[in-house]
């Protein structure tokens, strides 16, 4: 039989307490090795944050920006000098 | 994934759905060959599957999968059309007892979200993170956990038009309404009928 509106087919959706159930029993105890193994089955791109070496994480965040202050620097100095050779030019 | 398609049936609950694609896809199809490509770019919305338009909210559904098909033979990559005609293929998708996670629900909406923070907790318990924590991934996950759901239908935003991908739309508000199917084991394979067809450009 066509089903003009799925809405109203109570009987054709997942029960939500049943959902509910299938849910917390998958995570009830989920061990941490099931859970990443899991986790990367789906896709995703799992990070350890037991391993995670946060001080190489901060330098590296350090060097990014003091290249990105260098970067800015440069830009601003090229700029300026730009602006006086403009003036000069101007003036001549 | 199967390609076991279930004709011995005489009754059945379904729904009509429409498929756009390329027409070279047509005979695969016809013979019962849905292929349910992994999705690298991650624009398929409810995780991996076979989707179809459906018709809600008096939406044209032949009209959404003309456009989709339209709008996705374009490849910003390789800068060119993958192919040059489109068909909107017409199915019966067997709808089963218990099956549909149906967000259009509150109550199903309210799984969903019961079901990510669920995720969430357990990740930062066990000291884990990932970059990528996006529906997509968690429609993976949640399909590989909880087999009775086969079937998802959902209201999204997807751009239709090549404008709307030159506009770079981003958009949480619905213009169509799908299904995701998990298989080809719910398509009733002599339902399966091309209902329009033309050149892309």
């Amino acid at each position: 039989m066509k089903i003009e509106n799925l809405d109203q087919r109570d009987d054709l959706l997942a029960d939500p307490e049943q959902l509910k159930e299938e849910i917390d029993l998958y995570f009830e105890n989920i061990s941490r090795e099931k859970l990443k193994k899991d986790l990367e089955e789906a896709g995703f791109v799992v990070e350890d944050l037991k391993t995670f070496d946060f001080e190489e994480c901060l330098s590296d965040i350090k060097i990014k920006m003091s290249n990105n202050q260098n970067n800015y620097i440069i830009t601003q100095a090229s700029k300026e000098y730009d602006d006086d050779e403009k003036d000069l030019r101007d003036a001549a | 994934m199967g390609n076991v398609i279930k004709d011995n049936i005489d009754e059945y609950d379904y729904m009509e759905g429409y498929h756009g694609t390329d027409r070279h896809n047509l005979i695969g199809i016809k013979r019962g060959n849905f292929r349910v490509k992994k999705d690298d770019e991650e624009k398929n919305w409810l995780g991996n599957g076979i989707y179809f338009f459906i018709s809600s909210f008096g939406e044209d559904p032949v009209e959404k999968a003309k456009k989709w098909a339209i709008v996705d033979s374009w490849n910003k990559n390789l800068n060119e059309y993958t192919y040059n005609e489109y068909s909107v293929i017409k199915c019966e998708i067997i709808i089963k007892e218990n099956t549909v996670l149906n967000l259009v629900k509150r109550e199903h909406l309210n799984i969903f979200n019961y079901y990510r923070e669920q995720l969430k907790e357990r990740m930062t318990e066990h000291e884990l993170r990932t970059n990528n924590f996006n529906d997509f991934k968690i429609f993976e996950h949640i399909k590989k956990q909880i087999n009775s759901i086969s079937i998802i239908k959902a209201r999204i935003y997807t751009m239709l038009t090549a404008k709307d991908r030159r506009a770079k739309v981003v958009s949480n508000i619905p213009n169509c309404t799908i299904l995701c199917v998990n298989d080809n084991e719910f398509i009733k394979q002599k339902s399966i009928e091309e209902v329009e067809y033309g050149r892309v450009k």
